[in-house]
C-alpha cells in the first residue's frame, strides 16, 4: 500500500470528542472469538499535572477506517496508566472491548432445573407427621421426591405434606413451570392429591393450586406452566409439591405417599429486549441456548443492543441449566458453549444509541479468507488436544455422583493404535442428564478430532475476504472465519471445505494488529501455547 | 536577492516577523544549511518465501533544517543578544520559519519543533558567533493559505449543479493535503442533529463515479411499481418507486434487471461505495426490513439485513457496502494499464410487518476507498459557521468573525476530506444520514467556502 495507515482515532469522554491519531505514540489491538473486540493500547503524550479532557476512565476509544468511516475497534479505557521518563511524560492507555461486558455482574438465574436436591421439607402448611426425602425408584436410575404420611398415623381432613422449592426467591426470577411425574402408593382418586401449589415469596403472597389430582398408583404427568393450563399466577417464585387428604380423618396405611419423579422446574425469561416471557413453557422441560441468550441480553447484558442481536439456533436441548450459585453472563455462555463448541459469541460495534452488536454464530463451513505463509507463519501442529475418549463427570439429580465415557473415531489416533482420555467435570450447573452428559462428552470429542493448528499467521498485504468479495487490508481481518492457507500441503478437500481440516483450513480465533508495522498476526485454531495464556486459562478456570 | 528566512507567526503573505535570521547585516544563513526534505518511513516485511519485500505501509517522517548561522554585533553583549533571541524561538513549543530562495516568487514556511542549539563557535572577539542548530520540522513546507471559492452543494443528486458534491481541482503542492471546509452554520441547523457525510473520490474522472441509481429507472419487482412525480423526490417525471407489500415476507423489491450499476464497465467504476437507500414509509410503526445484495446475478452477496426505523420521514439508510468488480480484482494488465471494470447487479429486498408502503427514491454510492467521514453537525443556532477542519482534524463552530463558538461538540469519525494536486477532486456530500431525521430535504443547500495550504516536499514552483 505505501500510504499512511487509513486509521483514525477518537477518545470520547463527557467533555470531549478529540481524534488523537497524529498524536498517538503507537497502536495495536486485538479481536477474538469468543468475546470481539478485546483489547487495545496507545500512547499518548500528556502532562500528567492535569487531567485531560478526552482522557477518563470508561471514556471510549474508536478507531475508525479513514476510508470507509467503518468502525475497526471500540471499548472503553479502563487503564489510563501513566509514566514518567526518558520519554517524557506518557499516558500508556488500555481499553477493554465490550466482551468485558459479560463479566460486569455475577447473579444467581435459574433457567432450567431437575436437581431434586433444591426441594426441602416445608412445614408452613405442612401437617407435623409429613414426612418427605429424596429416593430412587430404580437403583439409581429414576430419583425422585418423596411426600409419606407415616404409616398408622392419623391423618385429619386437610394433611399436606410439602417439599418447597425457592431458589427462584434468591434470582429475581418467576415461576414459569413446574411439572413432575407422581405416583401413589395406592389409589385413591377422591381422598388423596397430589397438587402443585404456587404462591409469591415478597410480599408474601397466599398459595394457588393450578394443579390438583386424585392418587393413582399408575405415574401420572402433572404440570402448571405460566401463560398456560393450568396456570401459574404471574409472580409466583415459590413452589410445592403437596400431598393433601380431603375428606374425614383416616389412618395412613402401608401406601399414603407419593413419589414425584422428573421433576423440573423452569425460570421465566426475558426476550432480548428485557420484557419478561409470559406465556410458550407449556409441555417444555428445557431451555435453548438462543433462549437462555436472549434472556441474558434483555437480563443481564443491557450495554449490548438485545432486540438487534444476531442468534442463530443451536438445536438442542439443554435440560439442566442452573445457577443458584452467582454466575456472570460470561459463565453461562461459556457453557452455553461446552454445548456447542461450532459456536462462539462476539461483541462488535455500537449502534447509534451506543448499544455494542451482538452475535451467537456458528463457525461457518465456508472460507471467508484466503491468504498465504507469504508474510510468516508458525505452528505447532501439535497433537496435544487430540482425544478418541472422554470422561464426562456430572451430579444426577439425586446428588450422586456420575461418569459416562464417550468414544469417538480419530484416524490419527487410531493409526497409532493410542487412546487418550479426556476429563470433562460439569459439576452442578449442567449435570443431571445422562443425554446432556453425552451430548457435552460428544461435543468435546468432534472439537478434538483434528490437530489444532495453534500457531500464528502474519499478513501484511491484502488479502481476499470472500464475504465481502474484496481484498481486505491487514487491520480490517476479522477472527471468527475460516481462512485458507496456501504454501501449505495442498489437498483437493481444501477446495470443498466443511470447516477446519487441520491442515490448509483454520479457524481464524484471534487477530492483533500492530499499527507499528502494519502487520495483522492470526491465531489459527487455537491461541498459540505460551506461559500467559496458561496462566490466563488458569485464571479463568471455575470451581466446579 | 538572498534567501528569506525568518522565524514569523503566521502562513501569510505579510507576516509578523520575529526573527530574520538572513538579515544580511546582524544574520547570515551561511552556505552549508541544508533543508533536507523529509524522508519516508516504511514497514517492510520479508521473508525467504518470495522474492522481494513488501511495504504494507509508509509516512514521511520529520524533516530536519540544518541552519549554519553567524551572528554578528559590535560587542559580545549585543551577540549574546541576538543569540537569546535565536534561543527563544527555538525554544517555542512550535514555530513557522519562512523560507524564499533567491529568484523565487513565493516562499513556504515551515512548522518547527521544539529544540536547543546544537554547537555554539565563538573566535575570540566574540563579536562574531558561528552556530549550527538541527530544526525538526514537520514533513512538509506549507504555501500561503488557498481559500477557493464559495459553493452551493444542493441536497438532490439530480440537481443539474452540484448535485451532492463539488469539485476541486488545481490544487497547488507535491502532496496530498487537508482541507478545510467552511459551512454557513444557517445550513445545518435543524430540530434534530444531522449526520452528514463527506466523502472523496480523487482518482480519474470523478464524475464517471457511479454515485447515484434512481429506484424508478431500476427494473420494478414484486409489488413494487413506479409512481407519478413526488416534488420531494429526487427526479423528474415519475420520480420514485413504491412497493405495496402485497406479499409481505422478504421479497426483491428493485432491481438492475440485466444490467449493472453502473451500466457500462470503466476504470472509474472501480472502487468501494457505501450505499444508502433514500426511502419513506406511510406508516411510522410497520416493521420494515431491507437488505441490499449485489455482484453477479447468479450468486449474488447479501449485505445484512436493516430494520428501517419508525417514522414516516424522508430518509437514508445504510445498507452496507459493495465493491467493484465483485471478487479478486486484477486491476492492471501485465502493462501496467488499468483494466475497466464491470459493475454489479444490485438488488433491494424489503420484507413488512404492517399495513403500510415504502417508497424508495434513490440508491446512493458514496465512494468509501479514500476519504469518508461521518459528522454529527450541531443542529443549534448561535454560531455563523461550522467548520470541517482537516488540518486541526477537528469540527468546531465560529461566528463571523472567527471566535470559537462554545457548543456541544460536532463528533467526526472516519477520515476527513483532503485533496490532491494535479487531478480533479470530488468531495460528495449527503446532508443528513442521520436515523431520527425529520425529513431529508432535497431542496436544501449548504454554502461552503473550501480551503487548504499547500504541501511542498521541498519548495514551491511559481505555478504550483
Amino acid at each position: 500500500m505505501s500510504l499512511p495507515i487509513p486509521l483514525s482515532i477518537t477518545l470520547r469522554t463527557s467533555r470531549i470528542a478529540r481524534r488523537i491519531t497524529a498524536q498517538v505514540r503507537d497502536l495495536s489491538y486485538r479481536t477474538v472469538v469468543p468475546g470481539g473486540y478485546a483489547s487495545c493500547s496507545i500512547g499518548l503524550d500528556r502532562p500528567l499535572t492535569v487531567q485531560p479532557d478526552e482522557i477518563g476512565y470508561y471514556g471510549r476509544l474508536l478507531i475508525h477506517d479513514t476510508r470507509s468511516g467503518r468502525i475497526a475497534w471500540e471499548g472503553r479505557v479502563e487503564d489510563p496508566g501513566r509514566s514518567a521518563g526518558a520519554d517524557g511524560q506518557v499516558w500508556d492507555i488500555t481499553a477493554i472491548g465490550p466482551s468485558a461486558h459479560v463479566h460486569d455482574r455475577r447473579v444467581p438465574v435459574i433457567y432450567v432445573d431437575r436437581d431434586t436436591g433444591r426441594w426441602q421439607h416445608s412445614n408452613k402448611y405442612a401437617s407435623g407427621s409429613s414426612e418427605t426425602g429424596r429416593t430412587d425408584l430404580d437403583d439409581g436410575d429414576e430419583p425422585g421426591l418423596t411426600i409419606s404420611a407415616p404409616e398408622g398415623t392419623t391423618t385429619p381432613d386437610g394433611w399436606i405434606g410439602d417439599l418447597l422449592y425457592q431458589p427462584l426467591k434468591g434470582t429475581g426470577q418467576s415461576l414459569a413451570r413446574v411439572a413432575g411425574t407422581a405416583t401413589n402408593g395406592a389409589n385413591s382418586p377422591t381422598t388423596w392429591f397430589n397438587e402443585i401449589v404456587t404462591r409469591q415469596s415478597d410480599p408474601s403472597g397466599s398459595p394457588v393450586t393450578p394443579v390438583s389430582s386424585g392418587w393413582s398408583t399408575s405415574p401420572t404427568a402433572l404440570a402448571a406452566t405460566r401463560g398456560g393450563s393450568p396456570a401459574i399466577t404471574s409472580g409466583h417464585d415459590l413452589a410445592y409439591l403437596r400431598q393433601r387428604r380431603d375428606g374425614s380423618s383416616g389412618t395412613a396405611a402401608d401406601g399414603a405417599w407419593v413419589q414425584w419423579t422428573d421433576v423440573v422446574v423452569l425460570g421465566q425469561r426475558m426476550d432480548s429486549s428485557g420484557a419478561l416471557i409470559t406465556s410458550g413453557y407449556s409441555g417444555v422441560s428445557s431451555v435453548t441456548a438462543e433462549e437462555v441468550i436472549e434472556d441474558l441480553l434483555g437480563r443481564l447484558l443491557p450495554l449490548y443492543d438485545g432486540p438487534g442481536a444476531s442468534i442463530e439456533a443451536a438445536p438442542f436441548d439443554i435440560e439442566q441449566l442452573a445457577y443458584p450459585d452467582p454466575a456472570s453472563p460470561g459463565d453461562v455462555l461459556d457453557d452455553l458453549m461446552l454445548f456447542h463448541p461450532s459456536f462462539y459469541w462476539a461483541a462488535w460495534e455500537a449502534n447509534s444509541s451506543g448499544l455494542y452488536r451482538f452475535e451467537w454464530r456458528e463457525w461457518p463451513s465456508t472460507v471467508r479468507y484466503e491468504a498465504d505463509v507469504l508474510d510468516g507463519m508458525n505452528s505447532t501442529g501439535s497433537a496435544d488436544e487430540l482425544y478418541n475418549q472422554v470422561t464426562v463427570r456430572w451430579r444426577d439429580s439425586r446428588g450422586s455422583i456420575r461418569t459416562v465415557v464417550r468414544t469417538g473415531a480419530v484416524p490419527i489416533l487410531d493409526a497409532a493404535g493410542l487412546d487418550r482420555d479426556g476429563y470433562i467435570n460439569l459439576g452442578d450447573d449442567l449435570g443431571m442428564v445422562m443425554a446432556q452428559a453425552e451430548r457435552i462428552g460428544d461435543e468435546f470429542l468432534a472439537d478434538h478430532a483434528l490437530p489444532r493448528n495453534a500457531g500464528s499467521l502474519k499478513v501484511a498485504r491484502p488479502i481476499y475476504d470472500g464475504t465481502t468479495a474484496r481484498m481486505v487490508w491487514p487491520w480490517e481481518i476479522l477472527p471468527g472465519h475460516l481462512i485458507r492457507v496456501r504454501g501449505i500441503q495442498p489437498r483437493v478437500d481444501a477446495l470443498n471445505p466443511t470447516g477446519r481440516d487441520g491442515v490448509g483450513i483454520f479457524r481464524v480465533v484471534a487477530v492483533s494488529f500492530s499499527a507499528s508495522d502494519a502487520t495483522a498476526t492470526l491465531e489459527l485454531d487455537s491461541h498459540p501455547p505460551s506461559v500467559a495464556r496458561a496462566i490466563a486459562d488458569l485464571a479463568d478456570r471455575r470451581t466446579r | 536577492m538572498s534567501v528569506l528566512a525568518r522565524f514569523v507567526d503566521t502562513i501569510t503573505a505579510s507576516p509578523t516577523v520575529r526573527l530574520n535570521i538572513n538579515d544580511g547585516t546582524t544574520w547570515r544563513l551561511l552556505a552549508p544549511s541544508r533543508m533536507h526534505p523529509p524522508r519516508a518511513k516504511r514497514s517492510r516485511v520479508s521473508t525467504l518465501l518470495v522474492d522481494g519485500a513488501v511495504y504494507p505501509a509508509s509516512a514521511y517522517d520529520d524533516r530536519v533544517l540544518e541552519l549554519q548561522l553567524r551572528v554578528r554585533a559590535d560587542t559580545p553583549d549585543l551577540v549574546a543578544a541576538q543569540v537569546q533571541l535565536l534561543a527563544r524561538e527555538l525554544d517555542r513549543p512550535g514555530n513557522l520559519l519562512q523560507y524564499q530562495m533567491p529568484g523565487m516568487a513565493n516562499p513556504v514556511f515551515f512548522r518547527t519543533h521544539r529544540l536547543g542549539l546544537d554547537a555554539i563557535d565563538i573566535p575570540s572577539g566574540g563579536t562574531v558567533v558561528d552556530l549550527a542548530v538541527s530544526v525538526p520540522a514537520e514533513p512538509f513546507a506549507y504555501g500561503l493559505p488557498q481559500t477557493l471559492s464559495s459553493v452551493t452543494v444542493n441536497n438532490n443528486p439530480a440537481h443539474a449543479t452540484n448535485g451532492m458534491f463539488f469539485d476541486i481541482s488545481g490544487i497547488l503542492g507535491d502532496v496530498e493535503t487537508p482541507l478545510v471546509l467552511r459551512i454557513n452554520h444557517a445550513d445545518t441547523v435543524e430540530s434534530w442533529r444531522r449526520q452528514s457525510v463527506f466523502a472523496v473520490r480523487r482518482r480519474g474522472t470523478p464524475s464517471a463515479t457511479p454515485f447515484v441509481l434512481q429506484a424508478e429507472g431500476m427494473t420494478q419487482g414484486t409489488n413494487t411499481s413506479v409512481q407519478s412525480n413526488d416534488a420531494t423526490m429526487s427526479g423528474s417525471g415519475s420520480n420514485y418507486s413504491r412497493c405495496t407489500f402485497g406479499t409481505a415476507t422478504m421479497q426483491t423489491r428493485l432491481t438492475t434487471g440485466s444490467a449493472f450499476h453502473p451500466s457500462s464497465d470503466s476504470v472509474d467504476a472501480r472502487g468501494r461505495y457505501r450505499v444508502y437507500l433514500r426511502y419513506r414509509k406511510s406508516v411510522s410503526g410497520d416493521t420494515i426490513t431491507t437488505k441490499l445484495l449485489w455482484g453477479d446475478v447468479n450468486a449474488p452477496v447479501t449485505n445484512d439485513t436493516v430494520t428501517l426505523p419508525s417514522g414516516t420521514s424522508r430518509r437514508y439508510v445504510d445498507l452496507g457496502d459493495v465493491q467493484v468488480p465483485v471478487g479478486a480484482d486484477a486491476a492492471t494488465d501485465l502493462t501496467g494499464a488499468a483494466r475497466s471494470a464491470i459493475g454489479n447487479y444490485i438488488a433491494i429486498q424489503a420484507a413488512r410487518t404492517g399495513s403500510g408502503n415504502l417508497d424508495m427514491d434513490l440508491l446512493l454510492f458514496v465512494p468509501s476507498d479514500d476519504r469518508l467521514a461521518l459528522i454529527d453537525l450541531y443542529q443549534f443556532t448561535g454560531p455563523t459557521y461550522t467548520w470541517v477542519d482537516g488540518v486541526n482534524d477537528t469540527v468546531f463552530a465560529t461566528n463571523g468573525a472567527g471566535a470559537t463558538s462554545p457548543r456541544v461538540q460536532s463528533i467526526a469519525v472516519g477520515g476527513l476530506p483532503m485533496v490532491s494536486p494535479g487531478v480533479t477532486n470530488r468531495i460528495f456530500v449527503v446532508g443528513d444520514v442521520s436515523p431520527s431525521a425529520a425529513s431529508d430535504d432535497i431542496t436544501k443547500t449548504m454554502t461552503i467556502v473550501p480551503s487548504y495550504l499547500p504541501r511542498y516536499l521541498f519548495v514551491r514552483p511559481p505555478s504550483s
